[in-house]
């Protein structure tokens, strides 16, 4: 077996993981920059522009979880290339699906706070 | 299942695996690199520092049980709990998970020993001997006196001027030093050198935490190595990165410290989480339920807790909603703990529990851990924060979190798995005693701070009024924390008593239980590399044991007269290749030694020795490295009747290439810290951040020093090239390439700096200029790494030591020198166009 094969069935077992961080970054920054720069009093769609900026960036990370969840689910996600490794798959695809639902928990769980809280006090 | 080996194995063949296994005697001790060696003396050094950070928290005690004491000054006691904390946090907390691991994990792996044991022994060596110098500072009254996590500008050069800063910043250099190289250590130790059939589903819980654990590290500590950095630059030239009205933001420190901080809670907590997932089926002799979950419980905390560094900075004036962020991942992360929890106890539900010292560990660790989680939830919610922020209730919480979530476990650790090191286990009598002392103590003395903290006691002030009614509880405090110390002394009894380390022989599976460290086994663990086909291979496999040591299963003696192991698969865990392991060595001893003293020379401002005294540690370090990648075989070796492997690899299979990756995630993780202190300080001090006088300089000298990076790179490529077509080319185009690309190197990071410095950039002058200079001094240290390296990579050349299937050194100065392009590359397009973009020239 390639050593590359490693790479790919061990990202998507993250992956759920890898996004929640990546929706954190954004929207830390998109806050971050709003108060710096004074932005927040902007709007758009009749919303503020940060739960506006940070709704959009959960609608992505949200949909791609959702995604590879579908996938992971359909066994259609990258995998052990041959039989031996059967039980081997299955456990990683069921780590990942439970990552990735674990992950869309905390997504879901760190955008609320935006329709909540004001955005910079 | 077919055997590898047939029987009766040759009757010399476990004379000569003993003879190469040997360990050292008397004073060739100190040059032991096997895990059961260093794993020792790691744990007793990391327990060395527990008590002696132990005694310093008695001191620190003893001065607060009274109102208006005058045991200790001020000064004293201001250094007093600084060195407390920070002696428990960076000389005992990770390193001693991290000595767990080299430990256990080749016998639970089922490998001979880790791939890299001059690693493991010089990141040793090197955090005892710089340790013991740090702690000394405390008796010159030069020991760092700004909390453990030392924030500016209190300890900016204005308001702490001595040396006492600089010991911190410096001193715990090593310690970083030595964790990242256990890190790559257990990385790929735990990637590579797993027992044949060992797949990821059959990894035992204790390999998957040191896993998360040892890539938290990797993530976490180039954060606090780059604010180190920026603080000691600032302190020691003057580089403004945390003064305020030169641009610079003390806040910057506290985001770069608690981005490791709290990571560092969950660093210490998650090896401890996993020793108790293995405690706990052995006690309730049933496996572990809901492994799966458990599993994803260590992925879903690793990830989650380096979302939670600002809630260490809720009083900064961060906006709410920014705050409200890492409130809910404050609390997201409760739910992976809850399942470690629940899965432990519906563990213990299903099996039929052993009542003995380890299970009392356990069941406190979940009762203390469980306390000090709850008291996480209410500290993670803002509003409460405010209040309790700076208080002593928020001591009680970080103690019962810390010594329930990781001192419990490591007690229990010493008692289920000294039999393993040990001729004879410890008590059970004593052993009660301890945890009952501790238990008590611990319960005792920190509750009663949640009240006092409640009832307004600030942290760190030596002493207080007696008008305060804060004397009683304070007094209830220091009895507990005498009460804790009784059971570390009773412990300490109990070690002297029954621990017999490096006789040879060891107490054996005395709890029945069911992974391979408690195989039978030697200096060189087992007698053969089993073959895995469960989780708990001693349960389902009852003749394991027996076969094991008849030497039916792979690797049974030691073919190439050298020590070995097998590496296999990241995943499924196949045979790869017979990794050839060195023997004792001094190396690896007297470079750590050397590390040290050059740390600890800088600290004391003796630059000119510290030069030597690096160079020296340069020169173990090689010499140590001389001798790895050693000459290949035609012909593969057997370690089975029909099984053979090579000797060596080339490319990503090989457990050195895995090494140079995770040592550039490092590097990576580093320069994205520096990435961000650029931005944020653009970001805070927009206003006065750059001059508006500056000029930027112009494109040119953006095309120029990238040229250079790349035109080094391509000399590199070229080199591998013409490396794999040895010996068919002329072995000098190689020479000539590498030789080439070393002042292509060079001339680009100075042409970089050339160019900031030409239009008047200085350092000391504005935050935006040390930030700017900053990149060049992080791609300097590359440069100069670098240099060495394609100097080592020309002597093993020039020596006959690089061929086409001979070229590790080649092949992992070539990864690092991309990546070191590729960082240049970044910094320097950040630094020209960002400022264009932005329009702030």
């Amino acid at each position: 077996m390639r050593e590359q094969t490693f790479f790919k069935p061990l990202f998507v077992t993250v992956s759920g993981l890898l996004i929640w961080a990546a929706h954190f970054t954004v929207i830390y920054a998109v806050n971050a920059l709003a108060c710096e720069r004074l932005w927040m009093a902007q709007r758009i769609f009749g919303m503020g522009l940060v739960p506006f900026l940070i709704l959009m960036a959960t609608l992505v990370a949200a949909g791609t979880l959702a995604v590879i969840g579908v996938l992971a689910f359909l066994n259609r996600t990258p995998s052990l290339p041959d039989a031996a490794n059967e039980r081997t798959t299955i456990f990683l695809r069921k780590v990942t699906i439970t990552v990735l639902a674990l992950s869309f928990v905390a997504v879901i769980y760190q955008t609320i706070p935006a329709f909540i809280v004001p955005a910079c006090g | 299942m077919e055997y590898p080996n047939s029987l009766p194995r040759p009757a010399e063949e476990l004379e000569k695996l003993e003879k190469v296994w040997e360990p050292p005697r008397g004073f060739r001790m100190f040059s032991a690199v096997n895990n059961n060696y260093v794993g020792v003396y790691y744990v007793g050094a990391s327990f060395l520092f527990f008590i002696l950070a132990g005694v310093l928290a008695l001191i620190v005690r003893t001065q607060l049980a009274v109102p208006e004491n005058e045991l200790v000054g001020h000064e004293l006691y201001n250094q007093l709990f600084t060195m407390h904390g920070t002696v428990m946090m960076f000389l005992f907390a990770v390193p001693a998970v991290e000595a767990m691991g080299v430990l256990l994990l080749p016998n639970m792996l089922g490998a001979r020993d880790l791939p890299f044991p001059r690693l493991s022994a010089y990141a040793f060596w090197a955090y005892f001997a710089g340790g013991l110098a740090f702690f000394c500072s405390i008796f010159f009254g030069l020991a760092p006196n700004g909390g453990w996590f030392m924030y500016p500008p209190l300890t900016s050069m204005e308001f702490s001027p001595g040396l006492n800063a600089d010991f911190w910043l410096l001193g715990i250099g090593f310690i970083e030093i030595s964790a990242i190289a256990g890190a790559i250590e257990i990385i790929v130790g735990i990637m590579k050198t797993r027992a044949p059939g060992m797949s990821l589903d059959k990894l035992p819980v204790y390999a998957w935490a040191m896993l998360v654990f040892a890539g938290m590290i990797v993530f976490g500590f180039p954060a606090v190595i780059l604010a180190t950095a920026l603080l000691e630059l600032e302190r020691a030239f003057d580089w403004p990165f945390f003064l305020a009205d030169r641009g610079g933001d003390p806040v910057l420190w506290q985001h770069l410290f608690w981005f490791f901080g709290h990571p560092e809670v969950y660093i210490i907590f998650l090896p401890a989480a996993g020793m108790v997932s293995m405690i706990v089926p052995a006690m309730a002799r049933t496996p572990l339920v809901a492994y799966r979950l458990v599993v994803l419980a260590l992925l879903a905390t690793g990830f989650l807790s380096f979302g939670l560094w600002v809630h260490h900075m809720y009083t900064t004036g961060i906006p709410p909603l920014s705050l409200s962020f890492f409130s809910a991942a404050s609390m997201a992360v409760a739910i992976p703990s809850g399942i470690q929890v629940f899965a432990w106890i519906a563990t213990f539900a299903a099996g039929r529990i052993q009542f003995k010292v380890p299970t009392l560990f356990v069941l406190g660790f979940l009762f203390i851990f469980t306390l000090g989680g709850l008291t996480g939830v209410m500290v993670a919610l803002v509003p409460f924060d405010w209040q309790a922020h700076d208080t002593y209730f928020v001591v009680a919480h970080l103690h019962y979190v810390l010594i329930g979530g990781m001192v419990f476990p490591l007690f229990a650790a010493f008692y289920y798995w000294i039999p393993i090191v040990s001729e004879r286990p410890l008590s059970e009598r004593l052993g009660k005693w301890v945890f009952w002392l501790l238990f008590i103590g611990v319960n005792v003395t920190f509750f009663t701070m949640h009240i006092t903290g409640l009832a307004g006691m600030p942290r760190r002030v030596y002493t207080y009024p007696e008008n305060v009614s804060w004397g009683a509880l304070n007094m209830v405090s220091t009895l507990g924390s005498y009460m804790i110390a009784a059971g570390v002394l009773v412990f300490v009894i109990d070690m002297f008593r029954n621990f017999r380390p490096f006789t040879g022989k060891n107490a054996g599976n005395v709890w029945n239980a069911g992974t391979l460290e408690w195989l039978p086994s030697g200096n060189y663990q087992t007698r053969s590399i089993p073959h895995v086909t469960s989780r708990e291979p001693l349960w389902d496999q009852p003749k394991l044991a027996h076969d094991v040591v008849a030497g039916r299963y792979y690797l049974p003696g030691a073919p190439t007269g050298g020590r070995e192991t097998i590496i296999t698969s990241p995943i499924d865990a196949r045979p790869q290749y017979l990794l050839k392991l060195p023997g004792s060595s001094w190396g690896p001893f007297l470079g750590a030694l050397f590390t040290a003293a050059f740390f600890m020379s800088l600290v004391v401002k003796l630059y000119m020795v510290g030069l030597a005294l690096g160079a020296l540690a340069i020169a173990m370090i090689i010499w140590w490295m001389w001798d790895t990648d050693p000459e290949t075989r035609d012909h593969p070796i057997k370690v089975g009747d029909e099984v053979e492997l090579p000797i060596n690899v080339v490319g990503p299979a090989s457990h050195s290439w895995w090494g140079t990756v995770v040592l550039i995630l490092v590097g990576a993780t580093l320069f994205t810290c520096l990435v961000f202190s650029y931005l944020y300080l653009w970001l805070v001090n927009g206003e006065i951040w750059l001059p508006e006088t500056h000029q930027l300089p112009e494109l040119v000298w953006f095309v120029v020093p990238t040229a250079l990076f790349l035109a080094s790179s391509a000399a590199v490529v070229f080199a591998g090239r013409q490396a794999s077509q040895l010996p068919r080319v002329n072995p000098w185009f190689l020479r000539a390439a590498v030789f080439l690309a070393i002042p292509l190197m060079m001339a680009g990071l100075a042409t970089a700096i050339y160019a900031d410095w030409h239009v008047g950039l200085r350092p000391s002058e504005s935050s935006y200029g040390a930030v700017v200079y900053m990149f060049s001094v992080v791609q300097g240290v590359y440069v100069a790494a670098l240099t060495l390296m394609g100097l080592f990579v020309l002597a093993r050349s020039l020596t006959g030591r690089l061929s086409a299937s001979r070229r590790a050194s080649l092949d992992n100065t070539a990864l690092l020198w991309h990546y070191m392009t590729a960082q240049g590359v970044i910094g320097l397009t950040l630094t020209h166009f960002f400022p264009r973009l932005m329009g702030l020239s």
